[in-house]
């Protein structure tokens, strides 16, 4: 059993030292598009990937289904260069095999964008301009607030209304079916709404302070404490943790951490949490302790 | 040793040879044929490895060797290496292990903002936005600047963050579940174990209490 | 050389490392770089290698803006919907790479380039578990 085991070790052993790099392919600068070289295994992989590209891909069961007499022929001559390809292949000619195989996939292209709308489907444009109205609303908002706070007066009132006449009127084209213009008139807006933003707000500094409105408050806010620490030990400390002992000194401060937060969670559940919240703080500060002792230093 | 702890050993010995040797899995029967070097010798070289860190040597691997790529499939070897691509940019600690923040501001890259035109530049915007925390942990600045480099306001308004005072709940715990600043941080941006990057601002003394 | 009980062993072992090699490949996402995107919604399904997007070689070319608003990707790994039709049709990755911009996508196995059997997912970071991944 034991020489089993050596034997497999030392063939292990041997394959990695030995495990060849293909260092001249690997640092190879792609020129672009970069080029297959028509080697056998090359050719015969792109053969395969042309026969789907033909038989069974998206854009074959488009042409398929289409009805398109252009199309379908346009098809059918990707299929014939393809044919050759694979005569070329077979009499081991590859560089010829690889051209016709470049004019397969072009031919097949060419049918794809014929039957094609060329275009992103409805559904997703709807998508895309909801999403956009979406961040030009919010933005608008904000504006409306900084010119308060700024009392910035009429120039920034002018813009405004250049601004939402235009959301106005890309919903009036979007209302008729007008999606393109909508989203043109859109996308106007949102690019006025930034710049005024940008005028008002460059160069600020925005302080969100710290303060609690209830201590019910302020000890969901030392839960979320507790909990980011107790998933930095596993985001910082998993690769450490692997060795034996910082394992065992970690355990001890996490075991320690969840008896001071059980505890902690038993006081705010009586209403204490002006005590919920000191047990908390010490729960999370053996956290800390925890992954300084792992021999990663994080403020706390 | 018991048998079963020689077991756990050999798996993981296993593991990190297969970590060295992952295009090697083919070549079994030249291994057969070439192996005379003593097992004490080769063992020793495995046993280099230290499981703790990862090498820089194991960094930004060549796609037919990063674990994702397919490496017996020729178009594998036509892509760049990030490694190479690296060589020239301001290096950090995590991540892709490159500044890009940096790369960008001192134009080691420079992106295009739109797709066709190569001059057109970002609407940059100077917000910083502080957030304070408990403890004695730095407060959290979020710089607009560096954000709308690379970004639209759409990106993030509002389906991230409203643009608002006191309107997002942030927390490290909904971040590291990547939402809010975990969107992109920890996924493509620095990873959220960059504690410093964010929480950059040092509490004033009274400030502490 | 190996003697005759050695060289069974050999074999077996050599089975159990072919063995170990898939798992290990199937499920560990060690060295793939910060930020790859593993689509692989359809791609398998239909026959093809998985695709990998790769985050790092595209930021040095483009701001994260481009993709995720011009191309209206969404900044969630597999909430968009992308077929091989839409592409060559020009969207989503087609309103770059179609001969203008960025070369066009002829060659498969640039983008088909992944190992079989991988998920849907943005590899390299840390694992979050929220719903953030999708």
């Amino acid at each position: 059993m034991t020489r089993w085991f050596m034997i497999l070790f030392a063939v292990l052993a041997f394959l990695s030292v030995s495990a060849p790099v293909p260092k001249a392919f690997a640092e190879e600068e792609p020129k672009a598009p970069p080029v297959l070289k028509p080697k056998k295994a090359g050719v015969e992989s792109r053969l395969e990937n042309v026969k789907r590209l033909l038989e069974v891909s998206s854009g074959a069961d488009r042409v398929k289904a289409s009805g398109n007499a252009d199309a379908i022929a346009k098809r059918e001559e990707a299929i014939a260069a393809m044919v050759l390809a694979e005569e070329s292949f077979k009499s081991k000619d590859y560089k010829e095999s690889n051209e016709f195989l470049g004019q397969a996939t072009t031919l097949m292209f060419e049918a794809v964008r014929m039957v094609g709308t060329g275009n992103v489907s409805k559904e997703k444009k709807l998508d895309d301009y909801n999403r956009r109205a979406a961040s030009v609303n919010i933005l608008l908002e904000a504006l409306e607030r900084i010119s308060t706070e700024k009392k910035s007066g009429r120039e920034v009132e002018t813009q405004k209304d250049a601004i939402e006449a235009k959301v106005a009127l890309s919903k009036t084209l979007l209302e008729e079916e007008k999606i393109e213009e909508a989203r043109r008139e859109l996308d106007e807006a949102y690019e006025l709404v930034k710049v005024s933003i940008e005028e008002l707000r460059g160069g600020d500094t925005l302080i969100r302070s710290l303060e609690f409105a209830t201590k019910e408050e302020e000890y969901d806010y030392e839960i979320d404490r507790n909990d980011t620490h107790r998933m930095l030990i596993d985001v910082l400390l998993k690769e450490k943790r692997k060795t034996e002992s910082i394992d065992n000194m970690v355990s001890k401060f996490v075991t320690q951490s969840e008896s001071l937060r059980k505890e902690a969670e038993a006081q705010a559940a009586k209403g204490d949490y002006e005590t919920a919240i000191a047990t908390l703080d010490r729960s999370t500060k053996e956290l800390v302790r925890a992954i300084r002792s792992a021999g990663v230093y994080i403020p706390g | 040793m018991s048998m079963k702890m020689r077991a756990l050993r050999i798996m993981l010995m296993i593991m990190l040879a297969t970590l060295y040797g992952l295009s090697g899995v083919g070549d079994l029967a030249r291994a057969e044929a070439e192996d005379s070097t003593p097992q004490i010798q080769r063992a020793a070289k495995v046993n280099t490895f230290n499981r703790l860190l990862k090498p820089p040597s194991e960094r930004n691997l060549p796609p037919a060797e990063d674990g994702i790529h397919d490496p017996t499939s020729e178009g594998t070897y036509l892509l760049q290496s990030p490694r190479e691509a690296f060589d020239s940019l301001p290096k950090s600690n995590s991540g892709n292990r490159v500044d890009w923040v940096k790369a960008l501001e001192e134009k080691y890259i420079e992106p295009r903002f739109d797709r066709f035109d190569p001059e057109k530049k970002p609407m940059v915007f100077d917000l910083n936005i502080v957030r304070e925390v408990k403890g004695s942990m730095p407060d959290v600045v979020y710089p607009h600047k560096q954000h709308t480099e690379w970004l639209d306001c759409s990106n993030c308004h509002p389906a991230i963050f409203i643009p608002q005072k006191g309107a997002n709940q942030i927390s490290m715990a909904s971040i590291l579940m990547g939402e809010m600043c975990g969107v992109c941080h920890g996924k493509v941006a620095f990873p959220v174990s960059e504690c410093r990057k964010c929480h950059s601002q040092n509490k004033t003394a009274e400030a502490k209490n | 050389m190996l003697t005759n009980p050695e060289k069974k062993h050999l074999i077996a072992s050599s089975v159990l490392f072919g063995i170990l090699s898939v798992w290990l490949v199937l499920s560990s996402p060690v060295a793939a770089e910060y930020a790859d995107v593993v689509l692989n919604k359809r791609a398998e399904k239909e026959g093809m290698r998985p695709v990998i997007f790769s985050h790092w070689f595209h930021r040095i070319r483009f701001r994260c803006k481009v993709c995720h608003s011009e191309l209206a990707f969404k900044m969630r790994a597999g909430a968009n919907e992308v077929t091989m039709a839409d592409i060559i049709e020009g969207r989503f990755c087609g309103m770059c790479h179609n001969g203008e911009v960025a070369w066009s996508v002829e060659n498969c196995d640039l983008c088909h380039s992944g190992k079989p059997g991988l998920e849907s997912q943005i590899k390299g970071s840390h694992e979050t578990g929220g719903p953030g991944i999708w």
